[in-house]
C-alpha cells in the first residue's frame, strides 16, 4: 500500500484501490453491511446527540436567559423560544431520519447539516467564543464516524458559507469583532479542512480496514459454508451410518450389547434380549446375570472377571436359565474410548442351543456307537459281521484271539476258512434260514483256526436291519466252548474215574464180605482178617473219595472253613511224615526231612497236614523204588515259610504243569495208569493253601524230578539275626540260582548225611560269609546278581587267613579259577554227574559226625529211655538231671541239640534257656519236651535255636525221635 | 475514497421525504435567522436628555463620568457588565473616570429585585461605584431605556457617548461602543457617539 505523508504522518495513498476492492461479491456484501451498520449506530449517536443538544439547549437557556425583563415585568425569553420550538423543529428532523432512517445517506447529510449548524449557532449565541469554535472540530469528530467523506465535505461546506456570511455580514456573530477580515474565514476554513483531511484518512483507513475484514470474514464464511457444508455432509455419511448400524444391530441375529467393566449394559438389541428371555427394558435395567443358573454363575463370573483384568477378550458358552435348555455362545472385546479413555466391552451373544444339543445328541450317538464297539471290541466272544454276500465286513479283537486271522486279513474276505468241509453245508443252511428271517439259536459246531485247529464253538446268528428294517448283513457271535468241552471231557472222565474209584474199594468191600458171609473163608481164621483189613482199607478209601469230592463241593460253594491255629510249622511237617511213613515204607521210599527253617504259622492244622499228605502222597506214588522224598521247610521271604515236597521221579511235563492244580486234573488219566488217584488232591491243597493267604506251586524238571511247595505267612516278625543262617563246619554252603539243579545237588548231599545252606545269589552268599563260614562251597559262578568269583575274591580280601574249600559248578569254562582263589579244589561243568561231585565233596568234608545231643532231664527213668532213643539213631547223648548241672555240661562244649524238661530241680527250663540264650549256644536247636502245659509266653522264653515243643503226654515216642532228627539233620537257627 | 454504492442506498427515501428535508432547511434557516436576527435586533436608546442632570442623585466626576444603566435580571446584560469590566481594567486613568453602574429597582419592587449575579459582578468590581436606581429615577433622568445603556460624560457635564457596549444581545468581544468609550477615555477624541443597545427594557411596561 502506498502511502503519503502530510507533516510526517502517514496518510493512505489515495490512488492505491486495491485496498478498498472486495475479493469477493460477499467480501463486498459483508463491507456493505458493516458500513451500512456503522451508518446507523453513527445516525443513532448523533440521533441521540441531537436530543442532548436540545435538551441541553434547553437547560442552558432557561439557565442563562429564562426571562426577558421590562423594568419589572418578566418575560419569557426569546432564547426559550427558539431551543424549545425552533429547537425542536430543527431537531425532530434529524431525530426522525436517525431512528427511522438509520443508515440512509440523507440521514448523515442532514445529520452533518444540522450540527454545523448548530455549531454556528452555539458559535452565535457565545459571540463566537473561540470556545465555542472547537464545537465544530468536535462535530466534524463525530461525522467522521460515518467514514463518508461526503458527510465531511457538507458539514465542511455549511460551516464555510456559516463564516463567510456571518462573517461578512454579522461578524460579531461569528468572530465576536465588528469587522473581520475574509482570511479570517479562509482560516477557520482552513482548519476545518485540515481536520478534515486527517478524519478523512482516518475513514479511508476504517474503510480499508473493514474492507480487509470483509474480505476475511467472507472468506471465514466461504470457508465457515464450505465447513457447514462438509459438516452436513458428513453428518449425513454418519447419520446414514448411524442409521445403518442401527438396523443391522437391530435386525442382526446375534444379540449385540456393550457393557461397562462390571457388566452393566449400556447398549443392547432386541434380539440381545429376546435370547436372554427378558423385556427390552429389563435387559437394560437389570442385566442379564441373574439368567445365568447358580452353577454356571461361578464359571461365567470367572471368565468375565478373567477379560476385564487381562486382555479383555471374553469368549464363553454357557447355559442360562429358560422355560427350554438354552444355551448361549458369548464373545466381546474390549473397546476404549479415545476421547476420554472410558473402557467398556463391546461383543455378540449367540442362541447355540441347537448346536448344542446337537453335539450332545452327537455325543450321545457317538457314546452309544463307542460303546457298542466297546463291547463288540471287548467282548470275549468272536463277533463278526458280515454282509448278505457273506462278505466279512466286521471283525472283532476276540475273533482275531479265537482264530488266530487278523482283521486285516478277514475283512473283505468270507468265513471260507473257517469252515472244516463238513460244516459247509451246515454253515450255508443256517445263512439261508437267517436271510429268510428264521431265528437260529445258538448252536454247537465246529471251526477251524488259522493254525489249523479245530476248535468247537458255540454259534448264534441273527440279522443285521437298518433303521427301515431293511437287512443288511448277518452278525455271527462265537463262543469258545472248547474249555467246556475239556471240561465236559474231563467231567465225563472225573464220573468215569469216580465210578470206578467208587466201584474199586466197593467191589472189594462187597468181595471181602461176601467171602466172609459166604462163610468161603471161614471165621477168624487168618484170611478173614485178611479180608476184614481188605475191606477195612477199602473203606477208608471210599471215605477219603468221598472226603475230597465232599471238599470239592465246598470249594466250589466257598464253603469251606478254617480252623486255625497257631502251630510251629516243624510240628506240621512232623506229623505229616509221620502220617505218611507207613505208605513210605510200605512202597521202599525214604521219607526226608529238611528242616532249614521253622517259624509259627496260623493255620488249619487238619488241612495244612492234608496238603503235606497229599503232596506227600503224590511224591510217593511217582517216585520209583527205593527212591526218597524230601519233605523240606525254608524261609521264602522275612514273612512267608515254604513248604516243599521233593521227589526223584519222572517229572512233570511243562504244557501239564500249569494245568496239575485244577480240579480233576491227573498226568495220566488214562486207565493204564500206574497211580491211583481222583486227581482233586492238588486242586483242594490249592484251595486250601489260598485260603491261608498262601501260595501254592510246582517245579519239576525229568532231570530232577518234581517239587511242589507251598508258601504259608509267618506268624509274628523274625529276627534279622535269624534270617541269616549260620555255618559250621560241617555245612556245606551251595551256592546255586538254578532251583532245579540246587535241589538236585541239596538232596543227593542230604542223603549223604551233609547239611546243606542254600542261597541264590552273591548278596545272600557274602551276607552269611561275614558271619560265619562253612566247611565247603559249591560255587556257581553264573549267579543273578554277579560272577561267583566275586564270592572268592570277597574271602581272599576279607578273611584271607582263613581258607574255605569251593568247588566251583560251571556251564563256562574257566581256567585261571586256582588263581582267583587258591582253594577252588574243584570245578565241575554242567551238566555234571553227581556221584563225582559227591566224592569230591567226601573229600573235603565228612558226613555229619555223631550228633551231640544234651539231655535235661530230671527223671531218671525217662532220661534212660531217651538215651536210648537217641543213641539209637546214632547220637552221643551228655545227660543232666537238672537245671544247674546242664549249665555246667554245656560249659565244655556245644551240643548239636538240647533236650530240655522244662521242670527241673535247682534251675528249671526256663532259667537254663535264659542263660543259654547268651553266647554260642543262642542258635543250637531246641526240643522242649515236657508234660507242663506252655503257654505262648513260655514257648517265647524258652527258645534258642530251631525250637521244637513236643508233649511227653501226647508225642510217641517215634514222634520224638523224628523231631530230634529234623532237628539234628539241618540247619539250625533261631525262631 | 471510492463510494460505488453508498449513493445507491439513498433509494429509501421518497420524494415526500425530501420535501420534508427541504422544508425542514428552509426551517432551519429561518429560525437561524430569526435567533440572529433576534440577537442583531438592538433594544431602544436612550432618550437623548443633554447635559448631565443636575438632579440626578449621581455626582459628577471632576473628569469623565461613564454611566452605565442595567436591569439587574436582564440575561444579555451580563455581558454588558463583562464589557465594562474589561472597559474600566483596560484604561489607563481610573482617576480621570467616574464610573457608575445603575441597577435598575423597578418601582414597586425591594430590594432583593437587583440581587443577582449583576450585581455580585458589579459589586466585584473596585472603580465601579454601584447606584441602586429606585423607582427609575436616575434611569429617567437619564433617559435611559434599555439595559445597558452606557453614557459618558465630560467634566462639564456634556454627554459624548451614549449606546450599547456589545455588539449583540449577550455577545461579548469586540464592539464599536467599548472601543468609543476607549477612545474617548484615552484620547478625548470621540469615534462614534452612539452605539446600538442590545438588552432587556428598563421601563415597565405600563
Amino acid at each position: 500500500m502506498n502511502t503519503t505523508k502530510i507533516n510526517g504522518v502517514k496518510l493512505f495513498d489515495w490512488t492505491d484501490r486495491k485496498s478498498l476492492v472486495a475479493n469477493s461479491p460477499l467480501a463486498e456484501k459483508i463491507y456493505k453491511q458493516e458500513r451500512l451498520s456503522v451508518c446507523q449506530q453513527t445516525d443513532r449517536m448523533f440521533g441521540w446527540l441531537m436530543i442532548m443538544q436540545w435538551l441541553a439547549s434547553i437547560l442552558v437557556a432557561l439557565v442563562v436567559s429564562p426571562y426577558t425583563w421590562a423594568g419589572r415585568d418578566a418575560f419569557i425569553h426569546p432564547h426559550i423560544f427558539f431551543v424549545t420550538v425552533f429547537g425542536s423543529a430543527i431537531t425532530a428532523f434529524p431525530v426522525y431520519l436517525a431512528f427511522r432512517h438509520a443508515g440512509e445517506p440523507v440521514t448523515r447529510f442532514v445529520m452533518a447539516v444540522c450540527q454545523m449548524l448548530y455549531s454556528g449557532m452555539l458559535i452565535h449565541l457565545t459571540g463566537g467564543r473561540i470556545e465555542t469554535h472547537f464545537h465544530i472540530f468536535g462535530s466534524l469528530a463525530f461525522l467522521s464516524f460515518y467514514r463518508d467523506w461526503r458527510v465531511l465535505a457538507v458539514a465542511s461546506l455549511v460551516t464555510l458559507f456559516d463564516h463567510a456570511l456571518r462573517g461578512i455580514y454579522i461578524p460579531e456573530s461569528i468572530y465576536g469583532v465588528a469587522l473581520a477580515s475574509p482570511w479570517r474565514t479562509v482560516e477557520h476554513v482552513w482548519w476545518v479542512l485540515f481536520e478534515d483531511v486527517f478524519l478523512i484518512s482516518a475513514g479511508y483507513q476504517s474503510l480499508s480496514a473493514m474492507m480487509n475484514n470483509a474480505n476475511k470474514q467472507a472468506e471465514l464464511e466461504v470457508t465457515r459454508l464450505r465447513v457447514e457444508e462438509l459438516v452436513t455432509e458428513r453428518t449425513g455419511q454418519l447419520d446414514a451410518s448411524e442409521n445403518r448400524y442401527r438396523v443391522l444391530c437391530e435386525t442382526a441375529p446375534l444379540g449385540i450389547f456393550q457393557t461397562t467393566p462390571d457388566g452393566k449394559c449400556i447398549y443392547i438389541n432386541m434380539r440381545f434380549a429376546e435370547i436372554f428371555g427378558l423385556t427390552y427394558e429389563e435387559a437394560l435395567r437389570d442385566g442379564w446375570s441373574h439368567t445365568v443358573p447358580a452353577d454356571q454363575l461361578d464359571y461365567v463370573a470367572t471368565a468375565w472377571l478373567d477379560a476385564v483384568s487381562g486382555d479383555g477378550n471374553f469368549d464363553l458358552q454357557f447355559r442360562i436359565n429358560s422355560e427350554k435348555p438354552c444355551w448361549v455362545h458369548s464373545k466381546a472385546s474390549r473397546v476404549v474410548a479415545a476421547k476420554d479413555g472410558v473402557e467398556t466391552y463391546v461383543g455378540t451373544v449367540e442362541d447355540v442351543t441347537e448346536q448344542v444339543m446337537a453335539e450332545q445328541a452327537r455325543l450321545e450317538r457317538a457314546l452309544v456307537q463307542a460303546r457298542l464297539a466297546s463291547i463288540v471290541e471287548s467282548s470275549n466272544d468272536a463277533i463278526v459281521g458280515k454282509s448278505i454276500q457273506g462278505v466279512i465286513s466286521s471283525w472283532n479283537p476276540a475273533a482275531e484271539r479265537l482264530f488266530g486271522w487278523t482283521s486285516a486279513e478277514m475283512i473283505g474276505g468270507t468265513i471260507s476258512p473257517l469252515l472244516p468241509d463238513d460244516k459247509r453245508e451246515e454253515d450255508a443252511a443256517n445263512l439261508s434260514r437267517i436271510l429268510s428271517g428264521e431265528k437260529v439259536g445258538e448252536f454247537e459246531t465246529v471251526r477251524l483256526c488259522k493254525d489249523g485247529r479245530a476248535i468247537d464253538v458255540a454259534l448264534v446268528c441273527s440279522l443285521m436291519l437298518d433303521d427301515q428294517g431293511q437287512a443288511i448283513g448277518v452278525s455271527a457271535i462265537y463262543r469258545d466252548i472248547s474249555q467246556r468241552k475239556e471240561v465236559e471231557k474231563r467231567l465225563s472222565e472225573f464220573y468215569s474215574t469216580i465210578s470206578h474209584e467208587l466201584r474199586s474199594p466197593l467191589t472189594s468191600i462187597r468181595g471181602a464180605l461176601s467171602l466172609i458171609d459166604d462163610k468161603i473163608i471161614d471165621m477168624g481164621s487168618d484170611e478173614c482178617y485178611e479180608m476184614i483189613g481188605v475191606a477195612r482199607s477199602s473203606s477208608e478209601r471210599l471215605v477219603r473219595l468221598i472226603n475230597d469230592i465232599l471238599d470239592i463241593k465246598k470249594i466250589e460253594a466257598g464253603k469251606l472253613e478254617l480252623k486255625l491255629e497257631k502251630i510251629d510249622a516243624t510240628t506240621l511237617v512232623a506229623r505229616a511224615v509221620a502220617g505218611m511213613d507207613g505208605l513210605a515204607r510200605a512202597e521202599n521210599i525214604q521219607l526226608i526231612q529238611d528242616i532249614a527253617f521253622s517259624a509259627t504259622v496260623d493255620v488249619d492244622i487238619d488241612r495244612i497236614i492234608q496238603v503235606l499228605t497229599n503232596l506227600i502222597s503224590n511224591a510217593i506214588k511217582f517216585s520209583s523204588d527205593g527212591g526218597c522224598v524230601i519233605v523240606g521247610l525254608h524261609l521264602q521271604t522275612d514273612s512267608d515259610l515254604r513248604f516243599s515236597v521233593a521227589d526223584h521221579g519222572a517229572g512233570i511235563p511243562v504244557h501239564l504243569q500249569s494245568r496239575l492244580f485244577q480240579r480233576f486234573q491227573q498226568v495220566d488219566s488214562s486207565d493204564t495208569r500206574p497211580k491211583e488217584g481222583t486227581g482233586l488232591g492238588l486242586a483242594l491243597s490249592k484251595a486250601i493253601v489260598e485260603e491261608h493267604k498262601g501260595l501254592i506251586g510246582v517245579y519239576s524238571s525229568p532231570e530232577t524230578g518234581s517239587t511242589f511247595w507251598f508258601d504259608l505267612p509267618i506268624v509274628g516278625s523274625i529276627a534279622k539275626e535269624a534270617l541269616i543262617p549260620s555255618l559250621g563246619a560241617a555245612t556245606i554252603l551251595l551256592v546255586e540260582d538254578d532251583d532245579n539243579i540246587a535241589q538236585f545237588v541239596r538232596l543227593s548231599l542230604l542223603k549223604h548225611g551233609y547239611q546243606i545252606v542254600r542261597v541264590g545269589a552273591i548278596s545272600e552268599a557274602t551276607a552269611i560269609l561275614s558271619l560265619s563260614r562253612p566247611g565247603l562251597i559249591l560255587l556257581d559262578l553264573n549267579l543273578p546278581d554277579g560272577n561267583g568269583l566275586d564270592i572268592l575274591r570277597y574271602l581272599k580280601e576279607e578273611f584271607p587267613d582263613e581258607a574255605v574249600p569251593v568247588i566251583v559248578t560251571t556251564g563256562v569254562a574257566l581256567d585261571k579259577l586256582s588263581l582267583a582263589y587258591p582253594v577252588v579244589l574243584d570245578c565241575f561243568f554242567k551238566p555234571f554227574d553227581m556221584s563225582l561231585l559227591v566224592k569230591s565233596v567226601e573229600k573235603v568234608i565228612t558226613a555229619a559226625p555223631s550228633r551231640r545231643i544234651l539231655l535235661v532231664e530230671d527223671d531218671q527213668a525217662t532220661r534212660s529211655v531217651i538215651a536210648r532213643q537217641l543213641e539209637a539213631i546214632g547220637a552221643t547223648c551228655m545227660e543232666a538231671s537238672n537245671g544247674l548241672e546242664a549249665l555246667n555240661v554245656v560249659d565244655t562244649f556245644v551240643p548239636d541239640l538240647i533236650v530240655l524238661d522244662v521242670g527241673l530241680p535247682k534251675l528249671d527250663g526256663f532259667e537254663v534257656i535264659s542263660a543259654l540264650q547268651k553266647g554260642p549256644f543262642a542258635f543250637v536247636p531246641l526240643l522242649v519236651y515236657s508234660a507242663q502245659e506252655l503257654t505262648e509266653s513260655d514257648r517265647r522264653r524258652l527258645s534258642l535255636g530251631l525250637t521244637r515243643y513236643l508233649d511227653k503226654g501226647r508225642i510217641s515216642p517215634k514222634e520224638f525221635i523224628d523231631s530230634v532228627q529234623e532237628l539234628l539233620g539241618h540247619l539250625k537257627v533261631g525262631s | 475514497m471510492s463510494n460505488h454504492s453508498l449513493t445507491k442506498q439513498s433509494t429509501n427515501l421518497g420524494h415526500g421525504l425530501k420535501s420534508v428535508a427541504i422544508a425542514w432547511g428552509v426551517l432551519v434557516l429561518i429560525a437561524y435567522g430569526c435567533m440572529v436576527f433576534y440577537s442583531m435586533t438592538p433594544a431602544k436608546s436612550a432618550i437623548p436628555v443633554g447635559p448631565f442632570p443636575e438632579q440626578s442623585a449621581l455626582a459628577k466626576g471632576r473628569g469623565l463620568t461613564l454611566i452605565t444603566f442595567l436591569h439587574p435580571r436582564c440575561p444579555c446584560s451580563k455581558a454588558s457588565v463583562s464589557e465594562l469590566q474589561e472597559l474600566l481594567a483596560q484604561s489607563k486613568f481610573p482617576s480621570k473616570l467616574t464610573a457608575y453602574a445603575v441597577l435598575s429597582q423597578p418601582r414597586g419592587c425591594s430590594s432583593d429585585f437587583t440581587q443577582g449575579a449583576i450585581l455580585d459582578s458589579l459589586s466585584s468590581m473596585k472603580n465601579v461605584q454601584v447606584f441602586i436606581d429606585k423607582d427609575d429615577l436616575e434611569s429617567q433622568r437619564f433617559g435611559a431605556r434599555t439595559s445597558g445603556q452606557t453614557m459618558l460624560f465630560d467634566s462639564q457635564g456634556k454627554c459624548l457617548f451614549s449606546g450599547g457596549i456589545t455588539a449583540a444581545r449577550g455577545e461579548v468581544g469586540a464592539n464599536a461602543g467599548v472601543d468609543a468609550l476607549r477612545q474617548f477615555i484615552a484620547s478625548g477624541q470621540p469615534a462614534i457617539n452612539k452605539t446600538p443597545v442590545f438588552g432587556c427594557s428598563l421601563e415597565t411596561t405600563p
